[in-house]
């Protein structure tokens, strides 16, 4: 089994009160990983990117002692040139294996008016246990379109770190999907920066959490131009003893005239004994903005089960019944059909 | 005619930008040593065990870490604060009795006429000392208990105050906490028995005049069971260049099918820096209201906390906040989830301006047994310029499946769709712009007794003299 040290990860911009236990997680983490063997489908339209070293700028969400830990971690980079929309994704799909220890990082730069998906798959053999980290940093050009679909499905023994960063030009749209249907141990980290006038950032995320697992997730996206525009949906379903925390920061800076932000979450949980933790947090330095955050966290309406159970639908499968369209809701986000028809699928059989 | 241009006023503090000279005052050092602290409680005579306790808080405070969230608190030097300032007077139960200086200073302030008006009592606190404390004949003949907490600790009462002096809000659970429980002085004792409705409001006015000093007045409120209250506290003091501190502690009990009301206004000059701390217990069926105005320091640290202990307990939060420049305001509420079919609601609302910062800064914790609970929180920011900042910092823990929990935030501007939609309706810009940021203070205000919510008014005053230029 790898050698393992504690490292502090998904640090919030602005802390809270420390009684509450939000502000950043501590975990117990394998100090090094070699390079995963991933297979990869690089469509026509996507070249590899020599330098990966264009993207050092770009900062992750988990934070420094992430960084620090794949600093020498193997690079794969790709790059779309100018102009150049790409229809298939570009797919990476691990198989990690029982006691590996896996560090891989992406660096891609997408130039001006281009389009990409990439999709990330990671899986592991049934009852395995292992440490994998990843870390996807990108360049979004000036009215570019990435999309970053991320899915973790390793077996319940593994501890994945994920964790993505973007910087954004103007008009540039950067999407980003995280699903977690399992793993010990969750750490998802993002990191946005839209520095030009008009970029956008999407994330979507949905996890279905249970036994005595984590998920523990942490999005900042820091707006700088003006009228950029930033929308945070997750949705997820927590079961048995686990623990989630899911920690946003929009922040809007002096100058960001005119940009929205929005962060909502929707939380289910299916009994007594999960541990739900939420910071939704709005940083204002500009008076011309809008910022707003919703949440919902607890059981499903009574008129719903009412409705369903008249239909002769018992209590415990229609919770069954809408934790899976929850996530299947986020599933259908995924700009690929053949992804979202395997994961519907695969959701449906969990 | 010519226009000029509508803009919100800053908060008005001529009323309050007054200073008394010390006269025989009696001062301590600056600091905060041991022989300090000593020197506290032989001046209070305190009995033995609220010596130790100073003592073990003094220790606890000198072992703390300052929190790493929060405002900077790097200009206040506690080397330089003195934590004791005595006038030269004892307390008195009529206002005949008080100083004529100190006395005008509290006439300035309204607070004689308002409890000639619309109390049931006041306890009015100049420094570090109560110098006035009175309660109506028909309140008091209730069996209702309104005094100074040290008449109280060296009284009939003082058993009471033993069990439950600084027993809600630990001081092991930061550092002003430890520091108050070191050099508290002053404050009012509340109990108000079984079944009384104590139906016109008691209140305490602190009144901070010395320079570099600090105010550490200590609270304590029991609502027996059955009964109702509610207390109004508010405070102000001078501008000076060097800073003041106010770290007081306010300790609420409601009992079982209570309802207590505490309401404050808060306008300290901006050159304090107050980290007060409140907290209230809620028995069962009980109800427990917030109504807070921040208007005042540079700096503040400020989260009223209720723990719902009791089946069925409530509690409701409206606060106003306003930043203006070279204030900090980091404000906000906590509350605990305890009881079963327990309910919250929080309704905060802050406007910032001229580089002013306001923090929003909330916690709701459902426990596991809390079945049925449910809570809603809504943050509100008006920012009125870009050289100010707003952050929302709200944090939920749920660790009950039957519980319902939402919350909602907005941060922005005045709607130009609001200001629009009063437009076409024949109102003009201005007045619209008014409109809007009068009514978004309102709903604390409509909460307050005519008089404060009269002063609250005073305190965001809108100044309409044309259309925007």
């Amino acid at each position: 089994m790898a050698e393992v040290k504690s490292i502090t990860l998904n640090r919030m911009k602005m802390i809270t009160w420390r009684w509450l236990k939000m502000n950043e997680r501590t975990v117990e983490f394998a100090v090094e990983g070699s390079a995963g063997a991933p297979e990869v489908l690089q469509p026509v339209g996507v070249d590899t990117l020599a330098d990966t070293s264009v993207v050092a700028d770009v900062k992750g969400g988990a934070g420094p002692e992430v960084d620090a830990l794949l600093e020498n971690a193997a690079v794969k980079g790709f790059s779309v040139a100018e102009g150049v929309e790409v229809e298939e994704p570009v797919r990476i799909q691990y198989e990690l294996a029982d006691g590996a220890s896996t560090f891989d990082k992406y660096a891609v730069v997408v130039g001006d008016n281009a389009k990409v998906t990439l999709i990330m798959d990671v899986q592991s053999a049934d009852d395995a246990t292992g440490y994998a980290a990843f870390q996807t940093l990108v360049k979004v050009g000036k009215g570019a379109e990435v999309n970053l679909v991320q899915i973790h499905r390793c077996a319940t023994g593994y501890h994945i770190i994920d964790d993505f960063g973007a910087d954004v030009a103007e008009t540039g749209e950067f999407k980003a999907i995280q699903i977690a249907f399992t793993g010990k141990e969750n750490d998802l980290g993002g990191h946005v920066e839209l520095n030009g006038d008009r970029a956008k950032c999407f994330i979507r995320s949905g996890y279905l959490t249970a036994d005595d697992h984590v998920m523990d997730i942490n999005y900042y996206v820091n707006h700088f131009g003006c009228e950029c525009e930033t929308d945070i949906y997750t949705s997820g379903v927590l079961r048995d003893k686990c623990l989630k925390v899911f920690r946003t920061t929009i922040d809007f800076q002096p100058g960001a005239v005119k940009s929205q932000g929005e962060e909502n979450e929707n939380v289910l949980l299916m009994n007594n004994g999960v541990t739900n933790k939420t910071v939704p947090t709005i940083l204002c330095g500009e008076e011309d903005v809008s910022g707003e955050h919703g949440c919902t966290v607890g059981r499903l309406a009574d008129d719903l089960i009412f409705y369903l159970e008249s239909r002769g639908i018992p209590n415990e499968e229609i919770y069954e019944m809408m934790a899976k369209a929850r996530l299947e809701a986020t599933i259908r986000q995924i700009p690929d059909e053949k992804t979202v028809e395997e994961l519907v699928e695969f959701n449906n059989n969990l | 005619m010519a226009k000029e241009k509508t803009f919100v006023e800053d908060v008005q503090r001529d009323l309050y930008d007054f200073r008394d000279e010390e006269i025989d005052f009696y001062r301590v050092d600056t600091g905060l040593t041991k022989d300090i602290v000593l020197q506290i409680s032989e001046e209070k005579n305190d009995p033995e065990w609220m010596r130790d306790f100073r003592l073990k808080c003094l220790d606890i405070f000198n072992h703390s870490k300052m929190p790493p969230w929060g405002p900077s608190i790097d200009g206040l030097n506690l080397d330089n604060i003195v934590t004791y300032v005595k006038p030269k007077t004892g307390m008195a139960g009529k206002w005949e009795d008080v100083p004529e200086d100190i006395k005008n200073t509290f006439e300035r302030l309204g607070i004689p006429e308002a409890e000639r008006k619309s109390l049931a009592g006041v306890g009015a606190q100049y420094d570090s000392e109560l110098v006035y404390h009175n309660i109506r004949a028909e309140v008091a003949a209730q069996g209702v208990i309104y005094t100074d907490i040290e008449s109280a600790l060296h009284g009939p009462y003082g058993d009471m105050i033993k069990d439950h002096f600084m027993k809600l809000v630990k001081p092991t659970e930061h550092p002003f906490a430890a520091l108050h429980g070191a050099v508290w002085s002053g404050g009012s004792f509340v109990y108000v028995p079984p079944g009384v409705d104590v139906e016109i409001p008691l209140q305490s006015y602190f009144r901070l005049n010395a320079p570099g000093a600090g105010q550490f007045e200590h609270t304590l409120i029991i609502v027996d069971d059955r009964a109702k209250l509610h207390f109004i506290e508010g405070c102000s003091a001078p501008k000076y260049s060097v800073a003041n501190l106010h770290a007081g502690c306010v300790e609420i009990f409601v009992g079982d099918d209570a309802k207590m009301r505490y309401s404050t206004i808060e306008n300290w000059s901006k050159n304090m820096y107050n980290l007060n701390t409140k907290r209230v217990t809620v028995g069962k069926n009980s109800a427990m209201e917030w109504v807070s105005g921040s208007f005042g320091s540079h700096t503040s640290y400020l989260y009223p906390m209720t723990i719902l202990r009791g089946d069925n307990s409530k509690m409701d939060y409206t606060g106003i906040t306003f930043a203006g420049a070279g204030q900090e305001l980091d404000t906000g509420m906590k509350v605990n989830h305890i009881g079963k079919h327990t309910t919250s609601s929080v309704n905060t609302r802050s406007i910032c301006k001229d580089g002013g910062i306001s923090n929003t800064r909330t916690s709701v914790v459902i426990a596991p047994n809390a079945d049925e609970s449910k809570s809603i929180v809504g943050c509100t920011s008006l920012m009125l310029d870009s050289k100010s900042r707003s952050d929302t910092i709200p944090a939920i823990d749920v660790r009950n499946q039957n519980s319902d929990v939402g919350h909602e935030a907005k941060i922005g501007k005045i709607s130009d769709e609001a200001v629009f939609y009063l437009m076409s309706r024949g109102i003009s810009e201005e007045d619209a712009r008014a409109m809007i940021v009068s009514g978004f203070a309102e709903s604390v205000s409509k909460e307050l007794p005519l008089e404060y919510a009269v002063e609250m008014n005073n305190l965001i005053r809108l100044e309409m003299v044309g259309a925007i230029g």
